[in-house]
C-alpha cells in the first residue's frame, strides 16, 4: 500500500478536484483491492489495478452526479474551488490542478498519468479503456491547453464552464 | 512526417520513460536531430514538462490518509498465497509429481532460496501484523507463547527503531516468526526468523548475505541456532543501515 496510495490519491485529486471526495475514492479503491486483489502478487499489475478501479470510481461517481446533481450552496455561489486552501505552499501544484480542471473530463485522466509517470501507454490505454492513439492524441491536445492556462496565468480567472470539447 | 506531427508525437514522449527505440518516436526524435526549430521546440517542451511533472507529484496527500487506509483494510491474518483456494487446488494436483519427484530432489521447496524468494514476496505488498505492537518485548512474549521462534536477536540498530507488530507463519509445516520494524518514510523492514535446522542449506555466516528479489531487497545471515532474513523496499545500502553491527543483541 505504501508504494501506491500517494499517486493514487493524487489521480484521484486530479480527477474529483476534491479532498474528500479523493480520501474517499482512494479508501474505496484500496477496500476493493482488500475484497478482491489481495492475490495480485505482481507489483506492476496491482498498480495497474488500482488505477484502473479508482477510475472506475471515478466514473461511476460522475454517473451518479448527473443522475444526482448535489450542488453544495457555498460552492455555488462562491465559486471557491473545492480543494481547502491549507497552506500557501501548495499552491504551485494546486494552480495546476486549477488549471487541469478547466480542461474538459476526457482530457484529465490521460493528463495526469502522463505527468505523474507511473504507467506505459499501454497500461495507461487499459486504466482507462481507451485505445493507446486515443490516449496519445489526448495528451497531445490536452497538454497543449493546459500550458496554455498555466503559462498564461489564466487559471484564476476561468471559470469551469469553458472546458473544450476533445475533438 | 511533417513537423507538426513529429511536434504531436514528441509531445507525448517522455524521455527516460518511453521506449526511443518505438518507430514513431524514433522517427519524430530523428526529425527533431535534423530540424533546428523542432529540437528547440522539444527542448523547451521537456524542461516545461519537467516543470509541471514535478508539480503533479507534489499534490499535497493529506497526512492522515495512510492512517485510515491502514485502519479500515481488514487485520490480514497470515494469508500464506500458497494456501489459498486456487493454489490449494493447484497443489492437489501437483501433490502426486510433487512426492515423485522428492524422490529425486531433496525436498527442493524447502531450500533457502526458495525461502527467501517467498518470504520477501509475502511482504512485497501490503501486509498487517497478526499483533500490531510497537514493543519489542510484546512481541516476542507473543510469539513464545504461539511456540513460535522467540530467542532471537535483533541488531542494535533496529532496537532503536519503532516496532509494528508481529506475526507466526507457518512454512511447509516450518514454524516462522516474523517482527515488523517502522523503518520510517513509510518503510518497513521484516525480519523472518527459523530454526537453523529448517533450512540446511542456508548461508552459514553471520556475515549478511544479500540478495534481490523482486522489488525487495533481503539480507540473510546465521546466528546460534537461527537463521534471520532481512527484507525490505530499497537498496542493499538500505538494508545496511539496519545492520551497522555484525554485534547482535537481545532487546
Amino acid at each position: 500500500m505504501n508504494a501506491y496510495y500517494r499517486p493514487l490519491y493524487q489521480f484521484a485529486l486530479s480527477l474529483t478536484h476534491d479532498e474528500a471526495e479523493a480520501s474517499d475514492m482512494t479508501q474505496q479503491t484500496f477496500y476493493i483491492w482488500a475484497a478482491r486483489g489481495y492475490q495480485l502478487r505482481d507489483g506492476t499489475k496491482a498498480r495497474t489495478w488500482l488505477f484502473t478501479t479508482l477510475h472506475r470510481e471515478v466514473l461511476q461517481t460522475r454517473r451518479g452526479h448527473r443522475r444526482f446533481p448535489h450542488y453544495p450552496l457555498d460552492e455555488v455561489s462562491d465559486e471557491l474551488p473545492c480543494i481547502s486552501p491549507a497552506t500557501g505552499d501548495r499552491l504551485d501544484a494546486l494552480s495546476v490542478l486549477q488549471a487541469l480542471r478547466q480542461l474538459h473530463v476526457s482530457y484529465q485522466a490521460p493528463l495526469v498519468l502522463f505527468y505523474l509517470g507511473e504507467h506505459s501507454y499501454k497500461e495507461i490505454a487499459e486504466i482507462l479503456d481507451l485505445p493507446i492513439g486515443t490516449v496519445q492524441s489526448r495528451i497531445a491536445r490536452g497538454k497543449i491547453q493546459l500550458q496554455r492556462m498555466v503559462s498564461g496565468g489564466a487559471v484564476s480567472a476561468m471559470s469551469a464552464s469553458a472546458a473544450v470539447d476533445p475533438k | 512526417m511533417d513537423s507538426q506531427r513529429a511536434k504531436e508525437i514528441l509531445s507525448y514522449y517522455r524521455p527516460g520513460r518511453d521506449d526511443r527505440a518505438d518507430p514513431q518516436f524514433a522517427a519524430a526524435l530523428e526529425q527533431a536531430r535534423h530540424d533546428p526549430d523542432l529540437a528547440r521546440w522539444l527542448e523547451q517542451q521537456t524542461a516545461l514538462d519537467a516543470v509541471l511533472r514535478e508539480k503533479f507529484k507534489h499534490i499535497p496527500v493529506p497526512a492522515e490518509l495512510r492512517k485510515t487506509l491502514l485502519a479500515q483494510l481488514p487485520a490480514r491474518r497470515v494469508v500464506v498465497w500458497w494456501r489459498q483456494s486456487a493454489f490449494r487446488a493447484a497443489a492437489a494436483a501437483l501433490a502426486v509429481l510433487a512426492t515423485i519427484a522428492s524422490f529425486w530432489l531433496l525436498h527442493p521447496r524447502d531450500t533457502f532460496d526458495t525461502y527467501r524468494q517467498q518470504m520477501a514476496g509475502l511482504v512485497s505488498g501490503e501486509y498487517e501484523m497478526i499483533l500490531k505492537s510497537k514493543d519489542f518485548k510484546e512481541i516476542r512474549d507473543y510469539l513464545a507463547s504461539q511456540g513460535w521462534p522467540s530467542e532471537y536477536a535483533l541488531t542494535p540498530a533496529m532496537q532503536r527503531l519503532e516496532a509494528e507488530g508481529g506475526s507466526i507463519i507457518k512454512w511447509h509445516g516450518k514454524k516462522i516468526s516474523l517482527v515488523c520494524v517502522e523503518a520510517g518514510q513509510d518503510k518497513d523492514i521484516f525480519l523472518f526468523v527459523v530454526a537453523r535446522s529448517v533450512l540446511p542449506d542456508a548461508p552459514a555466516t553471520e556475515s549478511p548475505q544479500f540478495a534481490g528479489v523482486g522489488g525487495m531487497m533481503t539480507a540473510a545471515w546465521t546466528s546460534d541456532d537461527n537463521i534471520y532474513l532481512l527484507a525490505g523496499h530499497g537498496s542493499e545500502q538500505f538494508l545496511r543501515r539496519y545492520l551497522s553491527s555484525s554485534e547482535l543483541e537481545s532487546p
